[in-house]
């Protein structure tokens, strides 16, 4: 091989170390990172830097309930450092499969396997599980990475992560999620500053998506359109949310694009409350990384919520 | 009644265990142990007086042997309700070297049959993973592919042409390895038993068919004089290899080759005139599939779609070990036959989705006897299905097939309808690809 450079390379050697720089670098001293969702593959990317390589499972918006199991993801198990979940259940449908055929020992378990919403306590554990209750998740509501206190310390626990499987970098590791959690804090701050007129705001949401957002801001949530976790709206439960919409004075309707606008919708003509429509994963439109997921959110709320007020007046 | 009582100890125990789990942070807390029942039932009919279901399995093939070491049940579907097979799954770590997988079915009758009981490692490094017992073969895409999984209420044709209703699964023992590539490329080699099979690589009841041919010849033909050889030791081999490039979250092709040999095949005939055979030979199968999927982008399945088709050409060179007509013995028999199916699945609708399938059995099928050769017909079904998913816990479904099956007794075109529920009560395993 490396006689073949030489050769090669003889009549242009700048050019040709620079070729040889950018094929031999990467990948053999990175982590390789299997994110199963965007926003854990966009926190290590801003943690980790140019120090790993991150492969996200799913797109940006996709419902992470429901993943396919597909044969390139199993590909990328098998090389995996470290798979990078939400856990808490989210992603029993497939996660188990990934790992169980995945061929790769090393992310079974911890520290391989890192399972982000079980770094911090969660919101609705259940008291008693029946499935005629619908998708409830045991270990409740998985769904922390839209309150940025959850994702700081979840930060620096996956820093420390990357610092035990990784340990020739761990210094560098714990200086960018330092450097990282110093920029985000401040942006907190702004972010609460702002969104200061929605505390108290009851709303109505699609999904159990919201709950670390509406807990973080304040927020309450009134009730889901969906009649149960994981079943889609039905006519007979959306004409009761209309008379509690009112009674309860809901000031908007929070969806995701996943969910479609029908259900949000037709709530809305019915009632005083607004339908707006948020990104909840980094990658969807307008947010490339988490602190843009927040602050688009919390503006595309203020404005429905200025909006609407306006319209009912 | 007995083993009823053991599996309802299982149920209790194993909810106890997971009562018992706290919400710690060991990350497979929530996948470990994990233990379902699978109801599944139906109401068919059909216009051949309740023989739609027969009549399949009878369907012209190359791979037609009488005296099979189990004698199959013909026409298990009945017009009217069906209580189908009740299965038990359980499944989980057995520790950080091993995971482990059971399930077994009840009939409707209260028989109780042990399906997979597997281990397979999970500590060997280099992309290795060993899986021993009982268990599905990779065979074909299929193959390993639980009923309650299946888009369809039942077997297609191609499947039961060659593998019968249950497809290929055996004791024995299964290689993987897994390449350190971008794309998934998956190697396997399985030896198994090969003493289930029941159509292509089955063999016979030696005892069962002795008893049968002193019945019909009149001098007493022991076991012995059926000259077949011991089946010792593994008997079948099958060789798998899997393609799938990366094509990104929303969609996923998935290619894939696998050659089998069975080194002992056995078969049973009986002929017009009073001739009786029993044969012994090899049994090479060669299998081709492609899967593609296309990933939902709403809710609850909709816009998903996916298309899946599979290949199989069996080809089994035997030799007459014992003959009615002695100056026949050492005549060579041969049978070849091709079966495919494709089937394309469609989520129109959150919840609902519709599925076409067409199967064909007999392909380029020919049986011959010395120099005399028969050709095997083509039998066909086609089926359009319904499933309306009111959770990934429990599903209904709509089904009717049209078949033309050419048979013994001339052929036959006819309908099947199926309504069929398919629930699972307690932890739903995760899907594979």
């Amino acid at each position: 091989m490396n006689t073949r450079f030489e050769r090669i390379c003889r009549p242009a050697q700048g050019l040709c170390l620079l070729l040889l720089m950018a094929v031999a670098t990467p990948s053999s001293a990175q982590l390789r990172i299997l994110a199963c969702e965007t926003e854990w593959g966009q926190l290590a990317t801003e943690i980790g830097g140019d120090l790993v390589q991150v492969k996200n499972a799913s797109a940006p918006g996709q419902d992470a309930h429901h993943i396919q199991a597909r044969p390139s993801l199993l590909a990328q198990v098998r090389r995996a450092d470290m798979v990078l979940c939400t856990g808490a259940e989210l992603e029993t449908g497939w996660l188990p499969v990934l790992l169980n055929r995945g061929s790769n020992p090393a992310v079974r378990q911890a520290p391989g396997l890192f399972l982000a919403a079980e770094q911090v306590d969660r919101l609705e554990i259940p008291v008693t599980l029946d499935r005629a209750d619908g998708d409830v998740h045991a270990m409740g509501n998985p769904h922390v990475h839209l309150d940025p206190h959850r994702v700081i310390t979840i930060s620096r626990q996956l820093a420390e992560r990357f610092a035990q499987l990784d340990p020739d970098n761990a210094d560098a590791y714990r200086q960018q999620q330092q450097a990282w959690q110093t920029a985000f804090e401040a942006q907190i701050s702004d972010w609460e500053a702002q969104a200061a007129s929605l505390k108290g705001l009851n709303v109505i949401t699609y999904h159990r998506t919201w709950s670390y957002l509406l807990d973080w801001l304040g927020m309450n949530r009134v009730d889901e359109l969906e009649p149960k976790p994981g079943l889609p709206p039905t006519p007979g439960h959306l004409a009761t949310l209309v008379r509690k919409a009112d009674e309860q004075q809901v000031g908007l309707i929070l969806y995701r694009p996943i969910n479609g606008d029908d259900a949000a919708s037709w709530l809305a003509k019915r009632t005083a409350a607004c339908a707006v429509e948020l990104p909840f994963s980094p990658g969807e439109e307008g947010t490339n990384t988490l602190a843009s997921l927040y602050s688009t959110v919390i503006q595309r709320l203020s404005t429905a919520r200025e909006q609407c007020l306006q319209e009912t007046t | 009644m007995k083993q009823f009582y053991v599996a309802s100890a299982l149920l209790a125990a194993s909810s106890s265990v997971l009562a018992a789990e706290d919400n710690s942070n060991n990350p497979l807390a929530a996948f470990n142990p994990a233990f379902s029942v699978i109801f599944d039932g139906m109401y068919y009919s059909d216009n051949v007086k309740g023989e739609g279901a027969a009549l399949l399995e009878d369907a012209d093939s190359a791979f037609h042997s009488h005296g099979g070491h189990e004698e199959h049940e013909h026409g298990d579907l009945k017009r009217g309700f069906n209580l189908n097979e009740t299965e038990l799954t359980m499944s989980g770590s057995v520790d950080s070297y091993f995971d482990a997988w059971l399930s077994a079915a009840i009939s409707s009758e209260g028989d109780f049959e042990l399906e997979e009981a597997w281990i397979r490692s999970q500590s060997l490094p280099a992309g290795l993973q060993v899986k021993a017992g009982r268990f599905l073969s990779a065979i074909g895409y299929h193959n390993e592919k639980h009923p309650h999984s299946w888009n369809f209420a039942d077997q297609n044709l191609a499947y039961l042409s060659l593998f019968g209703d249950h497809g290929v699964s055996g004791d024995g023992i299964q290689l993987t390895w897994l390449a350190p590539t971008d794309s998934y490329l998956q190697l396997g080699l399985e030896i198994t038993q090969g003493d289930n099979l029941e159509r292509v690589g089955s063999i016979i009841d030696a005892e069962h068919v002795a008893e049968d041919i002193t019945a019909e010849l009149g001098p007493t033909v022991t076991e012995e004089d059926l000259n077949l050889s011991e089946q010792d030791g593994p008997q079948l081999g099958v060789f798998t290899l899997r393609f799938a490039p990366d094509l990104g979250t929303q969609r996923a092709l998935q290619l894939g080759l696998s050659a089998a040999r069975h080194q002992d095949s056995q078969s049973f005939h009986e002929e017009g005139g009073g001739e009786l055979f029993v044969t012994e030979g090899d049994t090479d199968v060669y299998g081709a599939q492609a899967v593609y999927k296309h990933f939902a982008s709403g809710q609850y399945g909709k816009g998903g779609w996916s298309i899946a088709g599979e290949y199989f050409y069996a080809d089994s060179d035997q030799e007459a070990v014992f003959h009615s007509d002695p100056a026949e013995l050492g005549l060579p028999v041969t049978s070849e036959q091709g079966a495919a199916y494709v089937e394309a699945n469609y989520g129109f609708a959150p919840r609902w989705q519709v599925g076409l399938r067409t199967a064909a059995s007999g392909i380029g099928g020919e049986f011959s006897e010395g120099d005399e050769t028969e050709e095997v017909r083509l039998s066909r079904q086609h089926s359009a299905a319904l499933t309306w998913y009111a959770t990934e816990f429990s599903k209904l479904r709509l089904q009717f097939n049209r078949n033309d099956v050419h048979g013994h007794d001339g052929s036959e075109e006819y309908n099947q309808v199926f309504l069929q529920y398919n629930l699972s009560l307690g932890a739903h395993g995760a899907h594979t690809f």
